[in-house]
């Protein structure tokens, strides 16, 4: 059983993109986290503030515990943060993920008719993200 | 446990034992240079040792691969006494020879001789031997380890003079040690790689591995390599946690059953115990659960690194030693009691946080940052244990319950015992103050807690501040706000929510500025809940206003909570009146709720002032279900089109000139204010508020991007607004109007929205709205003219301009005309008798306004009439007319010029004693039809004959053209001037206008006739009378004649003659007297300039007053006679002047 929320934050610490991925019923799901990944991903912003200076490497890999759940954060150059909060190590898988997801950000940033900083709407990056979510973080 | 090395003696046992205790005591005295493997840091080690005599049965282990480094002796020394070199040859080398095969035989070289010299031996002899058993044994052993022999003076006879040998012998000793510890080390290494390898084959056990490692660990911590033995511990601990995760119920792994024991015991690490290797040996013999195993390694490892300063790094363990053990006793699936593993990680966590509460500088910072974690984990801890024994707020514990806290106590366990503070002391850690009571351990406080729902609350806020101060010290504020959202909820469960208020508030400011709008929706819901409870109705209001705006929640929950604003809205006047302050505001932000999406004026540009500006709001209600707003006002504020500077001298001390500047976006209204010296240069330049001091334009807020309510409110003196509105879900248009009162370029500033007594105020339009400009034109009416002619009918226009103002449906303008002038509204020319009737003009004309509109421009026909002057007066005719329009209180004069028609002028003639008159018509301006001209006198005894021919037809006369009538006037001889001085004579005509041809109007002129007797008769004559020639002297005789009797005696006469015909020679003027005479001649030359037919010279007559007579007149004075009162009747006689040429003929 594992659980990962994904999020992209913008520039303005405002929530671009959110996507759960989970093997666990949905209902369930539901019931027993009531919002608790969303606070942890808010409150590991400041964390990754402090990280970002530290290192010269996009992936900040794991920052933060907090009970079971771990948070891992990847941070583009222009501070455009991908986040995820998980709860069982899967250091590969979320390295990768963040490859991939950050090539689709950046593709959809192309988009003429997309702003930066305004929430990710497009099917095709719904897509994408599903796909490799599926590929590097469930199996 | 003492770790100490082991160092085996052969031979001579008695002497080395009695050597043994200096030997052992020294050791330690100093530190040697241990030079190590692999390119290692040298490092100065502290040895201590301990002696056993030696034992084959060592070797043997050590041979079969089943020894520990700890057991395992690192020295091998053979002590002998022998001095004599013969019986060294005897017996000792034979000795010697044995031992040091048995050491090579088990593959040890880490070997000591050791020769004991005594000094009274060399002296008794009395002679110095070749070589000496030193030699002997270097010679035969030492080949190839020259270093490995040695002697020593014995200390216990010769103790001062053996000092030095002594200390040689120590330093050797620490060197070999240290050298084997190098070899042994290595070995032990590859040992220990060589158990690793071998972990899959069935039958290995993980806990024999487990101890030889430890072994190793032990050694370098006696070693004083704290690193080093820490990297042992990090070994054993990561492949501890891989044989769990990865083959957790792999059957081969028959070791793991001894740590599947249950948790019936759960204490938690302990950092200060007495007997550190308590754990070892029940590891080692009775066997330990899981979680005392683990609790063995981190202490273990937290020992290591409190050795080394390093306290940060065991708060940085600390939490990931918790997790993995969590996640291992899940994964062997353990039993344990529900709640023991909370007693444990907060147990745990309370017993690092002791120890990083005394770390000190420069690990302080360091240790917040990884301890603010730490202390959320605790509260988090606590708040389970306490939710699962009754003990939150509200809960009473049951039986069970209580039963459950019994059974947890129990399974916390008592503290062990700790060590001494003066044994615990060290400089590295903060020395606690002798006045503070020494501070609980963890299970005993949590023993506490469990014990009382009021300790468990004191224990969990204490927490809670803790957990959220750290976070702040370290600067993670997000995750203080996430604490303060569990205390608030505490706090709410306490029955205390004006102390949750805060937090909520604090973490809403938080995730609306960076519109994380879930999770707001979230901490909006649990607001409400406080505010409930608190009984702030206007706060709850407001909260579950924005909750039912939320889009992210449920249907049931938005509209559950839309009820509740609406049915609170009701009772929200009455708790307004009872509180009022500025900190419960009735307002709050309008964009949480609706969402402006356009405003447009509807009116055409430019509005009217005094008409109604119309605008079209279009907004979107995000509310699940129809409101009814009481108000919606949008207003707007003048749009400063430049800065406007006023430059202006003032000294230091008066008041410094304020120019207002206003800005046209939203800003702060702001004003320059400059301030200038005498001599006109800048002194200083500012920057102050505009706003009134009754408003307060800033108020004090958290420095965050968002405000949870408007901090500005725009000035609302001119707003449009729409009442009683039914605002449904979606999009809603809303016509507002309002009147147009002041005139400028104005612009729409921010929207309110009123239900009840609850206000939406608008922070910014999202857009930049359109201006619109009210503008106001006064309404005006002019007369419109040329040149105007008194006599006749003239044409003028009146020409009204409505301007902005609206006229009334009866509205009119009165004309009220001077004197003498009449108006009259243009008729149509078919209407033929009304035309001509001059009784259709008035003095008095209302003109009316029908069906008149703003900005509409209408031109009045008119016409006026005024009466020609009766005599010459002034060149102009002047009159006005008045206006009173309805758009003003006071009448407006306007100047009217008239010039006269036509103009009449006499003169008088006279022939003789015989009088004419004269009467000259000159048109002016206009063009005219005159007939039936007379003159009339009605003084008796006068009688006028007229002289002009009778005419049928009439004149027509227009401009410079002039019509002469005649008339004699014949005056009674009886009347003399004496009795008519003047005679009144009135000249009569009437007159048509070419356009109006049968209107006929009479103009009179009076004229007066003075001086119209015949005084003195003039005749002139000149000799020759036939034929002058040019230039040629003739005389002229003069007679002046006395014609009726007048008191005029002397006379003057003057020749006036031309200078291009006449030349006077001579006297050209005299006076004369006629006092007692009829009539005077005079004779006088003159002579002619030019030929032909020349006039005769003109002669003046004036009466004349000699000066001198008087003594206030002392000039004469000469004052000519009028026409009428002299004749000369040569006057238009010629004479006929030819040339002087002919007369030389």
């Amino acid at each position: 059983m594992s659980t990962y929320y994904f999020v992209i934050v913008g520039q303005n610490d405002n929530p671009i993109y959110e996507k759960e991925f989970s093997t666990v019923n949905k209902e369930l799901r539901k019931e027993d986290h009531r919002h608790l990944t969303q606070f942890i991903a808010h409150a590991a912003l400041d964390l990754v503030d402090e990280h970002k200076w530290k290192t010269a490497n996009m992936q900040l890999k794991s920052i933060d515990r907090f009970n079971q759940w771990f948070v891992s954060a990847f941070i583009t150059a222009s501070q455009i943060r991908f986040i995820i909060v998980h709860d069982n190590k899967n250091d590969e898988g979320i390295k990768n993920f963040f490859n991939e997801m950050y090539d689709t950000y950046i593709k959809n940033s192309m988009n003429a008719f997309y702003r930066i900083n305004t929430p990710i709407k497009s099917p095709m990056f719904e897509k994408k993200s599903e796909i490799f979510g599926r590929k590097y973080l469930l199996s | 446990m003492q770790i100490k090395p082991i160092i085996t003696y052969s031979g001579s046992c008695p002497l080395f034992r009695s050597l043994e205790s200096q030997i052992l005591n020294a050791i330690p005295l100093d530190t040697c240079e241990w030079r190590r493997t692999f390119q290692r840091p040298t490092k100065h080690v502290r040895l201590e040792a301990q002696a056993q005599q030696f034992n084959v049965a060592a070797l043997e282990k050590y041979k079969q691969g089943d020894w520990s480094i700890l057991e395992h002796p690192i020295l091998h020394i053979f002590v002998t006494e022998c001095n004599d070199v013969d019986t060294y040859k005897a017996t000792i080398r034979e000795a010697i020879d044995i031992w040091l095969k048995t050491l090579t035989s088990y593959g040890v070289s880490d070997w000591m001789i050791l020769l004991v010299e005594t000094l009274d031996m060399r002296k008794t002899k009395n002679f110095m031997p070749r070589t000496t058993v030193l030699d002997k044994i270097r010679l035969d052993f030492g080949t190839k380890n020259d270093d490995r022999c040695i002697s020593v003076l014995n200390p216990a006879k010769f103790e001062q003079k053996s000092t030095e040998s002594f200390r040689c012998l120590v330093q050797r000793i620490r060197f070999l040690m240290l050298t084997s510890y190098n070899r042994n080390i290595v070995k032990y290494e590859e040992l220990i790689r060589s158990k690793r390898e071998k972990r899959n084959i069935e039958g290995w056990d993980f806990r024999q591995y487990f101890f030889m490692q430890e072994d190793l660990a032990l050694i370098f911590e006696k070693l004083e390599l704290p690193t080093e033995a820490l990297i042992q511990y990090d070994e054993l601990d990561a492949m501890f946690s891989q044989f769990i995760t990865h083959t957790g119920l792999n059957e081969k792994q028959q070791w793991l059953n001894h740590f599947r024991k249950p948790l019936d015991a759960f204490h938690g690490i302990c950092l200060t115990r007495a007997d550190k290797f308590e754990m070892r040996n029940k590891i080692r013999d009775e066997g330990v659960s899981l979680l005392e195993f683990r609790n063995y390694l981190f202490e273990r490892q937290a020992y290591l690194l409190l050795t080394c300063n390093d306290i940060p790094e065991i708060a940085k363990r600390l939490l990931n030693f918790l997790f993995s053990t969590l996640r291992e006793v899940e994964l062997i699936k353990l039993e344990c009691q529900e709640g023991a593993l909370c007693c444990w990680e907060f147990v745990c966590a309370l017993e690092v946080l002791q120890l990083c509460e005394q770390a000190m500088e420069p690990n302080e910072l360091t240790c917040f940052q990884h301890c603010a974690p730490i202390w959320n984990l605790a509260k988090d801890k606590l708040y389970e244990l306490g939710k699962l024994c009754g003990l939150l707020p509200g809960c009473t514990p049951t039986s069970e319950q209580l039963h459950i806290v019994v059974q947890l106590s129990s399974g916390i366990g008592d503290a062990p015992s700790e060590q001494h503070q003066f044994l615990q002391a060290t400089p590295q850690l903060r020395d606690r103050s002798p006045n503070r009571k020494p501070k609980k351990s963890g299970a005993e406080q949590l023993k506490e807690a469990l014990g009382s729902n009021q300790a468990f609350q004191k224990l969990y806020l204490e927490l809670a501040e803790l957990a959220i101060s750290t976070y702040k010290h370290v600067t993670r504020l997000r995750s203080a706000r996430l604490v303060g959202l569990d205390l608030g909820n505490f706090y709410c469960a306490l029955n205390e929510p004006h102390k949750a208020v805060g937090f909520f508030t604090d973490l809403l400011r938080e995730l609306k500025a960076e519109n994380w709008h879930m999770l707001s929706s979230q901490t909006l819901l649990e607001l409400a809940n406080c505010y409930r409870k608190m009984g702030d109705s206007l706060a709850y209001t407001k909260t579950c206003s924005s909750i039912s705006c939320c889009a992210e929640l449920e249907t049931l929950v938005r509209t559950f909570y839309f009820d509740e604003f609406l049915k609170s809205l009701k009772t929200l006047k009455t708790t307004l009146s009872a509180q009022p302050s500025i900190e419960n505001a009735n307002y709050c932000v309008l964009e949480d709720h609706f969402r402006i999406l356009d405003i447009e004026v509807v009116n055409q540009k430019p509005i009217i002032q005094d008409d109604y500006i119309l605008v079209q709001l279009k907004v979107e209600s995000l509310y699940p279900r129809g409101v009814v707003a009481e108000n919606v006002k949008l207003c707007y504020e003048l749009e400063a089109s430049s800065l406007e500077l006023a430059m202006e001298n003032v000294s230091l001390t008066a008041s410094p000139s304020t120019v207002k500047a206003k800005d046209t976006s939203s800003r702060l209204k702001v004003s320059l204010q400059l301030v200038y010296k005498q001599d006109n240069r800048l002194h200083s330049a500012a920057v102050a508020c505009d706003l009134p001091k009754s408003k307060q334009p800033v108020r004090r807020t958290s420095s965050t991007k968002r405000k949870l309510s408007p901090s500005v409110q725009a000035d609302f003196t001119n707003f449009v607004q729409a009442e009683n509105i039914a605002l449904q879900p979606g999009v809603n248009l809303i016509e507002m109007k309002a009147k147009a009162t002041r005139v400028g370029c104005w612009q729409f500033k921010q929207l309110c929205i009123s239900m009840s007594s609850l206000e939406f105020l608008s922070e910014q339009l999202p857009f930049m709205p359109a201006t619109f400009e009210i503008s106001t034109k006064p309404a005006s009416a002019t007369l419109e003219f040329k040149t105007l002619i008194a006599g006749i009918v003239q044409p003028i226009s009146l020409n009204v301009s409505g301007g902005s103002f609206i006229f009334p449906p009866d509205a009119k303008i009165t004309l009220r005309c001077s004197k003498n002038l009449r108006i009259r509204q243009a008729r149509n020319t078919d209407d033929e008798a009304a035309y001509n009737d001059d009784q259709s003009f008035e003095s008095t004309l209302q003109v009316p306004l029908v069906q008149f509109k703003s900005f509409e421009e209408r031109r009045i026909p008119l016409e006026v009439l005024t009466d020609m002057p009766g005599r010459k007066v002034s060149k102009h005719h002047e009159h006005h007319i008045a206006l009173n329009c309805p758009w003003s209180r006071t009448e407006l004069p306007i100047a009217v010029d008239f010039q006269p028609a036509m103009e009449a002028t006499c003169r008088l003639h006279t022939c003789g004693t015989q009088k004419f008159l004269q009467v000259i018509m000159k048109g002016m301006e206009a063009h005219l039809l005159l007939q039936h001209a007379q003159v009339k006198c009605d003084v008796p005894g006068v009688q006028l004959l007229d002289l002009n021919p009778e005419s049928q037809q009439p004149i027509e006369i227009y401009k410079s053209l002039t019509v002469t009538y005649l008339y004699e006037i014949q005056v009674e001889p009886l009347k003399t001037e004496h009795e008519l001085p003047v005679v009144k004579v009135h000249f009569v005509i009437k007159y048509a206008s070419l356009s109006q041809p049968d209107v006929w109007r009479t103009y009179g002129c009076a004229f007066d006739l003075v001086d119209y007797t015949t005084l003195f008769k003039l005749q002139a004559q000149l000799e020759p009378n036939e034929l002058c020639r040019l230039r040629t002297v003739c005389n002229m005789n003069l007679k002046i004649t006395k014609v009726h009797e007048n008191p005029y005696t002397d006379l003057m006469y003057e020749v006036l003659n031309d200078q291009n015909l006449w030349a006077v020679c001579g006297r050209s003027a005299g006076v004369v007297s006629m006092k007692d005479v009829d009539s005077h001649s005079i004779s006088l030359d003159v002579m002619p300039l030019s030929t032909g037919f020349l006039p005769m010279p003109s002669i003046r007559l004036s009466k004349y007053t000699a000066g001198g007579k008087s003594k206030t007149d002392g000039h004469s004075k000469v004052h000519p006679f009028p026409p009428g009162q002299v004749y000369n009747s040569t006057k238009s006689m010629q004479i006929h002047v030819i040339a002087s040429v002919a007369g030389d003929q």
